[in-house]
């Protein structure tokens, strides 16, 4: 029978473990597994880079790295915390939750799930490789031209930078496709689109976002990458080229990048606050609908980054008219979060002090970002520290604590125990105070005119103090960092037993076991509610019979998508080899990308768990 | 089992230390002595009416953090876990009259900012007030300003001198890289697009010397960019034109021979000033010993400095387009430039750079 020799052993089998495993897994929980633990340690490799900057800045006259050195590292810090931190911890939870949430068994394909991951990794180590060869990226990370053209860098830094972007970007593109198509497609009866929980709409909207704004990057890459490699001209202005054009294309992509960064942040915290108040998220629909209203403006906003650039009195007034519309739906979402935990019986467990901490310091983001959608109050904040504070009031006081509350909520999902709460809260306490300290200053030094991307000050600047009490909190956060990596490390095997649902909550992933199995549910539990496990629990909801379902569909493990992804990495590396040695290392990858594309078409697609026998 | 207090006092500190901070800053910062780049104490009418604006914004803002970040705190106390519930609490699942309720005042209170907001822009982008204003044409270059005065055919770098309570239009562009003209004190910036002219103006009404740096990342030393405006009576404004419209000092001349033989002249005007020598690769030396510093705004203009800027421009100014190792190769293994840089083979003899600065210390 074709199902015998289809299924491949591990499928009837205990848990696979081993590298190898891991390699050829296609299973969404391993590789959101994968995904989180790449792109954090992409983010402390990006918290390092930071350090160092901040040690050179704690005082005037700075000696601790070099000039070109310094602007390397901070080239490579935005780019790495961007595209292969926050980005890519995202997607870890989209992986391993949105199949879990929607009540599926895996994402729609899952190879080109594994596929994704794959090109995301060697894309990372590609553009980090430029390190090995002594030329870091360093025309920051938005690289403007003529900067970043042929006449303003002559080394291949920025080569690595383009096309380890372009790489990422496949990776991305890729799982926005997938996801797209495995949230409208592979819900559980009775999981209509509005009572999908709030996070998958978020991952939803978000990939939206990737689908429609990596190619517009792409575009503007590849006209940099021709003016670099074969000479011609889209941005350099002697020969009629427009300088300004890039910085167009690259922020129509780079709004909508913001929304893709925090979006998901913003979908972990409605998981989060309804399950630790008791409560069902106040105003889910308006939630729902501030997200989608949030993408869709984000791409009607990019001009703001270039009020300085001189684009005129109409272009200013409509892009900061739309740019604060955003504050509407960002309002709405934070005035619903605060009504969730209104009149809740609140449990101040470690994912809810994540939670609230986003709540409290998005809001601050929020506010610094609307006095820069203010033209005139831009022309003196742009590019000073304040921009820095703004940002990573956003980014880090808003993404990545969002991202701890997910990580802390849903561990025990991922490793069946708990995470210590006492070193948890040390953890959040610790990061909330180092935050503050080290970007609230930021706001002043803007306003004291320190201009942002400087290796250096004088004495003279006035601009020394809180630049040293910023370099104290940048310690503080990264010594929390290492409390936080303990206590995942050693809750793995100390931590107290969780059981499938150690937080009362009330969404489908919690209505299988702490770790799933690999086909995730054993039977598709009915859906008859946006809340689907707290009707069960508390209303009497039928619930799924017990027992396994027969013939339950898992593919099989497949080291082609690893294959395929090295030939994508090499096809796009390889480019910046041509202009001095030839096609070859593209057409060696096109090869190694046409052998894997041939393996993985005939490599059977599907295989069985094991049923109720 | 009740929930513990440590996290809402957390809570509230946090709250409190912010929000006295965000209070504090705008009225206890210190003045431009202190900090001279600070943009808090404007001093054109640009710049205030940037901080009118500005103050409507912060007030409105710090409003909404307290409003709503007070809020938050304030939840928490109230509906923290106390141990003795029975049953969950209840599930309100939303309120369509709140919802907007709450969206049609956030729109309104946008609304009150964005009106304003035009009205600055029109102010800011609008023609300049005055039908006659001093135009300067301003050049960003990897790494210093070249500034232009067409009304006197003046080139000079990195100080520009100007006229009290005349309006200054500034032509901005650059030959390179992307740069950005900002003098805080005299309000926004206007980034330097090779290929394209853009306008900022502004009228310069408090006497005195204010400074500006490069904002917009421009290379290794993009923080080494910077300049300076001083605003001087007309008269003073006219003696100084003068002074620089007035031909080399004849006893400098000796010195001119050495600077041409050197190199130096290659990139380096110092016996003209005038358009004809516009966008030369390094700043006009012209008046060089009557500016305040050197190397762009980085260095104090004074005849150590020189030697030490001439005698290693890479170490006082990464990747300075300016290579001229000064010193004699004193053997092998010694750092000296003019043994890291052997393929400019164009060593200056120490009693050569003295002589160069003493010639750049009198063209006055």
């Amino acid at each position: 029978m074709a199902t015998a020799t289809h299924t491949l052993p591990h499928a009837h089998g205990a848990e696979q473990t081993g590298v190898w495993s891991w390699i050829t897994t296609v299973d969404h929980k391993r590789i959101g597994i994968l995904y989180g633990v790449s792109a954090f340690t992409l983010f402390i490799v990006g918290g390092i880079e930071a350090l160092i900057m901040r040690m050179q800045l704690m005082g005037p006259n700075g000696t601790v790295v070099s000039a070109q050195t310094f602007n390397a590292l901070f080239t490579m810090h935005g780019t790495t915390m961007i595209f292969m931190a926050i980005m890519p911890l995202g997607a870890g939870f989209f992986n391993y939750m949105v199949p879990l949430m929607i009540g599926a068994r895996d994402v729609a394909f899952p190879r080109l799930n594994a596929l994704s991951y794959w090109v995301f990794l060697f894309g990372a180590l590609f553009i980090n490789s430029s390190f090995l060869f002594g030329t870091p990226p360093d025309a920051g990370w938005f690289a403007y031209a003529p900067l970043s053209n042929r006449t303003g860098t002559t080394t291949h830094s920025v080569d690595f930078w383009i096309l380890g972007l372009q790489i990422l970007g496949v990776a991305s593109m890729m799982a926005g496709v997938n996801f797209i198509v495995t949230i409208l497609n592979m819900r559980a009866p009775g999981m209509t689109l509005m009572r999908m929980p709030v996070f998958v709409w978020m991952t939803l909207v978000v990939q939206f976002l990737v689908v429609l704004a990596f190619p517009i990057i792409t575009v503007g890459l590849v006209f940099l990458m021709f003016d670099r490699l074969f000479g011609t001209n889209f941005y350099i202005p002697e020969a009629g080229g427009d300088p300004l054009l890039y910085q167009h294309l690259f922020w129509l992509f780079g709004h909508p990048e913001v929304y893709i960064l925090i979006l998901p942040a913003m979908g972990i915290v409605s998981e989060v606050l309804p399950t630790f108040s008791r409560k069902p998220l106040f105003g889910a629909e308006f939630v729902i609908f501030s997200g989608i209203a949030i993408g869709f403006l984000g791409f009607g906003v990019w001009s703001h980054h270039m009020f300085t650039t001189g684009l005129g009195p109409v272009a200013d007034i409509s892009f900061s008219f739309t740019t604060m519309m955003i504050a509407v739906p960002t309002a709405v979402k934070i005035f619903n979060w605060i009504a969730t935990i209104w009149g809740g019986q609140l449990r101040f467990a470690t994912p809810m002090l994540f939670a609230l901490g986003f709540v409290f310091m998005f809001t601050i983001g929020g506010l610094s970002g609307f006095m820069h959608a203010v033209p005139a109050i831009d022309l003196q904040q742009q590019d000073t520290y304040f921009i820095v504070a703004h940002f990573h009031y956003v980014l880090f006081g808003g993404s990545i604590l969002g991202l701890f509350a997910g990580i802390y909520y849903w561990y025990p999902k991922f490793m069946g125990r708990l995470m210590d709460e006492r070193l948890g809260a040390i953890h959040f306490w610790f990061t909330l105070v180092g935050f503050n300290l080290t970007f609230f200053p930021m706001h002043f030094l803007g306003a004291d005119g320190m201009p942002r991307r400087i290796y250096t000050y004088s004495t003279w600047d006035g601009w020394s103090f809180w630049n040293h009490i910023e370099t104290i909190g940048a310690f503080a956060i990264a010594a929390s960092q290492l409390i936080f990596l303990y206590n995942y490390i050693t809750s793995r095997t100390r931590g107290k037993i969780a059981g499938s649902d150690p937080w009362d909550g009330a969404t489908l992933e919690w209505a299988t076991s702490s770790p799933p199995p690999e086909w995730d549910f054993d039977r598709i539990p009915p859906v008859t509610s946006s809340r689907p496990l707290f009707d069960q629990k508390y209303h009497g909801a039928p619930k799924a019979p017990p027992g396994r379902d027969d013939g339950i569909h898992i593919p099989p493990p497949s080291y082609w998508p690893i294959i395929v992804g090295l030939g994508i990495t090499m096809i796009f590396g390889g480019a910046m080899t041509i202009p001095a040695h030839g096609p070859w290392v593209s057409l060696a990858g096109f090869f190694i990308f046409l052998a894997g594309t041939f393996g993985w078409v005939f490599q059977p697609g599907y295989g069985y768990a094991p049923g109720e026998h | 089992m009740s929930e513990k207090r440590a996290p809402l006092i957390g809570f509230l500190v946090v709250f409190i230390v912010l929000g006295i901070l965000w209070i504090w800053y705008p009225f206890g910062t210190p003045g431009r002595d202190h900090i001279p780049l600070t943009t808090i104490y404007p001093l054109t009418e640009n710049a205030r009416e940037t901080q009118g604006i500005y103050a409507l914004v912060y007030w409105i803002t710090l409003a909404v953090f307290l409003g709503v970040e007070g809020l938050l705190v304030y939840a928490l106390f109230r509906f923290r876990r106390r141990g003795d519930e029975t049953a969950p609490p209840e599930q309100t699942h939303g309120h369509t009259t709140l919802e907007v309720g709450w969206t049609l005042a956030t729109v309104l209170l946008v609304l009150v900012m964005y009106v304003p907001s035009c009205q600055a822009i029109r102010f800011h982008q609008g023609k300049p007030p005055s039908a006659n204003p001093l135009i300067i044409d301003v050049t960003g270059r990897q790494w210093f300003w070249e500034f232009y005065y067409p009304e006197f055919d003046l080139t000079t770098a990195n100080e520009i001198v100007v006229p009290q309570g005349r309006t200054v239009l500034f032509n901005v562009t650059s030959t390179d890289v992307i740069h950005s003209l900002w003098f805080p004190a005299m309000g926004g910036k206007r980034d330097a697009v090779p290929g394209r002219t853009q306008p900022l103006w502004f009228t310069p009404t408090e006497l005195g010397n204010y400074h500006g740096q490069c904002t917009e990342y421009c290379g290794s030393s993009h923080a080494l960019m910077q300049m300076d405006i001083t605003v001087r009576p007309q008269a003073e404004f006219d003696a100084w034109i003068a002074g620089q419209k007035a031909p080399a000092d004849p006893a400098s001349m000796a010195g001119f021979g050495m600077f041409a033989a050197s190199g130096c002249i290659a990139c380096h005007m110092t016996m003209q000033n005038d358009k004809t020598v516009l966008h030369m690769n390094g700043p006009n030396l012209m008046k060089v010993a009557s500016r305040k510093r050197i190397a762009a705004g980085i260095l104090e203009n004074t005849p150590e400095n020189l030697k030490l800027w001439i005698h290693d421009p890479q170490h006082v100014k990464p990747d300075a387009k300016m290579n001229v190792p000064a010193m004699q190769c004193t053997g092998p293994g010694q750092p000296d430039p003019c043994c890291r840089d052997v393929q400019i083979g164009n060593c200056l003899a120490p009693e050569t750079v003295d002589q160069l600065v003493s010639y750049l210390e009198m063209l006055k």
